[in-house]
């Protein structure tokens, strides 16, 4: 059951046994992974077993301590992570990583203005304001916002990059029903139209209702990978981790 | 012989260097707050001695009433005005400035531009022909069994646990029941007891006027700098590295390149470690014990 | 262009209103009064300098004064070896580029080196402790660069006044021009803190980690507002240099070097016309205090700054903004565009 409709084609991320210990501890440790283009994939595992070590290993914020980085070929393992942000990768923290003190629109401005030219700025603004629904709250401070407001403005902020790849760490984290419900909608209308998504959820059932492929890893490792129904009919991924929630 | 001079040039550097640290590496490792007014509390603990001495006090004593003196004042300072800023670093740089402004020219208004100082105590020894101050000597054994004490202190009372525990993680000591803005004004007191112990200590040694502490300041941050948060290992090591380099360009070049030489130090550590000697020794740590 | 549309309320009313009053001032003072205010103008500049890197990049620094010291030594070193006063124009440009320059250096093996918040305060606050310590053991006669000797703690003196062709600006003619100079600098800096790299700036600010995973080279920028910075404050360093015509160590020393924090901070240092306001009633109250002989000037302005830090740490100006932005201009959401200031 595809879910995209772009052809899923060669992979956009490639990570080649990748680790990351501090000290003697091996948070992530001998990672491979493949992301294809166009791909909807789902990052899962109980606490501490290493999934946003990775997301920060990919966007940069750590250097792994073995292993490489490839993005559409080209080995990143050492490069700077403002120069990944400029190759079309985009990341949404577990954090909010919004700026609280501004207002919405000068959250959206700093992110659209490295990629947009300034005659179509503030009219894309406006669009991905819409689009995401906070148009409304276009001029206010941002710390006077949801928590779930704040992640979709971060979701904004990505787009304004116009990402080929997006990471959601968490995406409907602390958020209710409907706004879960909006955020699984977000997330596969943006998939729909292109953009390749790797996120980390522990809410099995917004899992189950928008990821095509899963990785479960487990204290460091890649402990199985599939599409949903195997992952969730693997006796050994339920004892470590499905059957503790 | 030059290597006496050496070692006498690196004793004076070094205890220079620690004294005039350690107080303001307490406030900036546990607190995080920059005590511009640090030289100035110096200064005050400099008049508190000189001022004991001239009415008949004994110098040991009049030095001891100078650590008490300035930590009372810093405690009283921290409780009306510092308190109010903790994890506020840069306001509580402003802050501390407008302290010092007040300090040194208050100084002024009270006691005019300069005290009549007494001359430094114990003599001299000489060896191989060049003569040496005792008392410049004394003071670098004062600067280590001061460094024994801090160590005792941080290292085996209950103080020390609380403050460790407060520095490295403030919100959890805090739902252990430790009363961590009590653990911060005693150590704030503390560090103004140590600058007061400094500056009753160089009473003796130096000029005792308003702008008695601006002789530390440069020194004192440049330890702070290299050294890092942690107050003890950090501004050890940094003493001993800085005060290696400052002896030998004194004695190359004179007193001005020993004084550029540590700014030129402090430029390149904080390049290579941003985090002084402390985050190198801590890192090491963490390595030995395989975490 | 909205960006180009001003909007009315409390700050921009009041700088206008200063500026107005700026231009007509010499009509009714002594020439005395006009040669105080030029040098208040002049010091304006050093404020503003910090209130750019401060008040929008985040950058802390007691380097300003340095810089300051490096602009104006370098102008008295490279128009009296000319001797020549028509070069005197080409000695500020210079001095103002080489004040960048040695800021951008400066700034960019901090920034690079991944220094950053109290620590950028405690190397700048070195440098210009060292730079202050050497030019006060210049006074040999073997501390010379060409003919100008650098005269240690006493400096240099003598330093010519700028001259537009044959025609030396003094007086009400210096006034005017530093005047005219402020002007164009505060256009400049109102429309740069609303520019990509203004935005740049203040994303840095308020979020360092975030705003490299939005693509900015941060280190870059903040090297380049760094040197920007410095070119600011070495202008300030020439325009005292030849107002006095004079220029001393302690003019660019550690003194000097806390005065535009605290001014900044006082005033409210997220706002380039409060940090410039409350620079002009500094020096008109400690310059009215000090020629009265009162020795409690600086302890009221330590204490000053101790209350207003503790009770309005936004700074003194910019809460008076709010307030009349409340009363006047009934502006429900006065904050709103916090980052965009003057041009909405």
């Amino acid at each position: 059951m595809s879910k995209g409709l772009v052809e899923k084609s060669d992979a956009i991320l490639t990570l080649k046994g990748v680790g990351k210990h501090f000290g003697g501890l091996k948070a992530v440790d001998n990672i491979d992974l493949s992301i294809k283009k166009g791909e909807l994939h789902c990052l899962i595992g109980p606490n501490g077993a290493g999934k946003s070590t990775i997301f920060k290993m990919i966007m940069g914020v750590y250097e792994p301590t073995v292993g490489e980085v490839f993005y559409n070929g080209k080995n990143i393992t050492k490069m700077k992570n403002w120069d990944r942000a400029n190759l079309g990768l985009s990341i949404k923290m577990q954090v909010p990583g919004v700026f609280g003190e501004l207002s919405v629109y000068d959250n959206m401005r700093i992110s659209a203005q490295k990629h947009m030219k300034s005659s179509e700025r503030d009219e894309e603004i406006d669009n991905l304001l819409r689009f995401l629904d906070i148009i409304h709250l276009k001029y206010e401070i941002v710390n006077n916002l949801s928590h779930g407001q704040q992640q979709w403005l971060e979701i904004g902020m990505s787009l304004a990059s116009k990402p080929e790849l997006l990471l959601l760490d968490e995406p409907a984290a602390g958020m209710g029903p409907t706004e879960t419900e909006f955020t699984a909608e977000l997330v596969q209308k943006l998939n729909r139209e292109g953009v390749t998504i790797l996120f980390i959820d522990h809410d099995m059932d917004f899992v189950r209702k928008i990821a095509e492929k899963v990785t479960v890893l487990h204290l460091g490792k890649k402990f199985a990978e599939g599409t949903i129904e195997e992952i969730e009919a693997n006796q050994d991924v339920v004892d470590i981790y499905l059957g503790n929630s | 012989m030059a290597i006496f001079e050496l070692i006498y040039q690196f004793m004076n550097n070094f205890s220079f260097l620690i004294l005039s640290a350690v107080g303001l590496a307490i406030i900036f490792g546990m607190m995080g707050i920059i005590n511009l007014a640090h030289g100035e509390f110096i200064m005050l603990g400099a008049y508190i001695t000189t001022l004991a001495t001239a009415s008949g006090v004994p110098l040991p004593l009049a030095i001891l009433l100078a650590a008490a003196g300035v930590g009372v004042f810093g405690l009283i300072v921290d409780r009306l005005i510092i308190n109010r800023l903790y994890g506020r670093t840069l306001d509580s740089v402003v802050v501390t400035w407008g302290i010092s402004m007040i300090l040194s020219q208050g100084i002024l208004i009270i006691f005019g531009p300069s005290l009549e100082g007494s001359s430094t105590p114990l003599g001299s020894i000489s060896i191989a022909g060049a003569t040496y101050s005792t008392y410049r000597i004394l003071l670098f054994f004062i600067a280590i069994v001061m460094l024994g004490i801090i160590y005792w202190l941080f290292m085996h009372t209950k103080f020390g646990l609380y403050s460790r525990a407060t520095m490295q993680k403030h919100d959890i000591a805090n739902t252990m029941g430790i009363n961590t803005n009590k653990m911060y004004s005693l150590t704030f007191m503390l560090g103004a007891a140590l600058a007061g112990l400094t500056g009753g200590l160089y009473a003796p040694t130096m000029a005792v006027s308003p702008t008695f502490g601006s002789a530390f300041l440069m020194p004192s941050f440049v330890t702070v700098i290299v050294g890092g948060a942690n107050p003890l290992i950090g501004t050890s090591l940094s003493g001993g590295v800085l005060g290696v380099v400052n002896s030998i360009l004194d004695i190359l070049w004179g007193t001005f390149y020993g004084r550029l030489g540590l700014l030129v130090v402090a430029i390149i550590v904080i390049r290579l470690l941003p985090l002084g000697f402390s985050g190198l020794v801590e890192k090491k740590l963490m390595r030995g014990r395989g975490i | 262009m909205r960006n180009l549309k001003m909007k009315l309320n409390t700050e921009n009313v009041i700088g206008i209103g200063l500026f107005l009053f700026l231009f007509i001032y010499p009509l009714f003072v002594t020439p005395y009064q006009i040669l105080n205010l030029s040098y208040f103008i002049s010091m304006v500049f050093l404020t503003l300098s910090l209130s750019l890197i401060w008040g929008y990049g985040g950058i802390f620094s007691f380097g300003q004064a340095a810089f300051f010291g490096v602009g104006g030594y370098f102008y008295a070193i490279f128009t009296m070896n000319s001797g020549i006063s028509t070069i005197t124009p080409i000695g500020l440009l210079l001095g103002v580029l080489v004040g960048g320059l040695v800021a951008g250096i400066i700034g960019y093996f901090m920034f690079y080196g991944g220094i950053n918040d109290v620590f950028v305060g405690l190397i700048t606050l070195c440098i210009t402790v060292s730079l202050e310590t050497f030019m006060a053991q210049t006074a040999g006669s073997q501390w010379k660069i060409g003919t100008v000797g650098l005269g240690g703690y006493n400096g240099i003196n003598g330093i010519p006044t700028i001259s537009l062709g044959s025609f030396a600006l003094a007086d009400v003619n210096f006034y005017y021009f530093i005047l005219i100079v402020l002007l164009v600098v505060y256009i400049g800096l109102r429309l740069f803190v609303v520019s990509r790299f203004g935005y740049t700036a203040i994303a840095i600010r308020e979020n360092r980690e975030r705003t490299k995973l939005l693509g900015y080279n941060v280190p870059r920028f903040q090297t380049l507002i760094f040197a920007l910075g410095g070119a600011l404050a070495s202008l300030s360093g020439i325009l005292y240099a030849t107002w006095g015509g004079y220029m001393t160590p302690s003019a660019a020393g550690l003194t000097a070097a806390t005065l535009p924090v605290v001014l900044a901070a006082a005033g409210g240092r997220k706002n380039l016309t409060a940090a410039m306001i409350f620079t002009f009633i500094y020096y008109w109250f400690s310059q009215t205090l000090s020629a009265s002989g009162n020795e409690y000037a600086l302890v009221i302005l330590g204490a000053a700054l101790i209350l207003v830090i503790l009770f309005v740490p936004e700074g003194i100006i910019v809460s008076l903004f709010k307030l009349g932005d409340n009363l006047f201009f009934n502006r429900k959401k006065a904050t709103q565009v916090k980052a965009e200031g003057e041009f909405t």
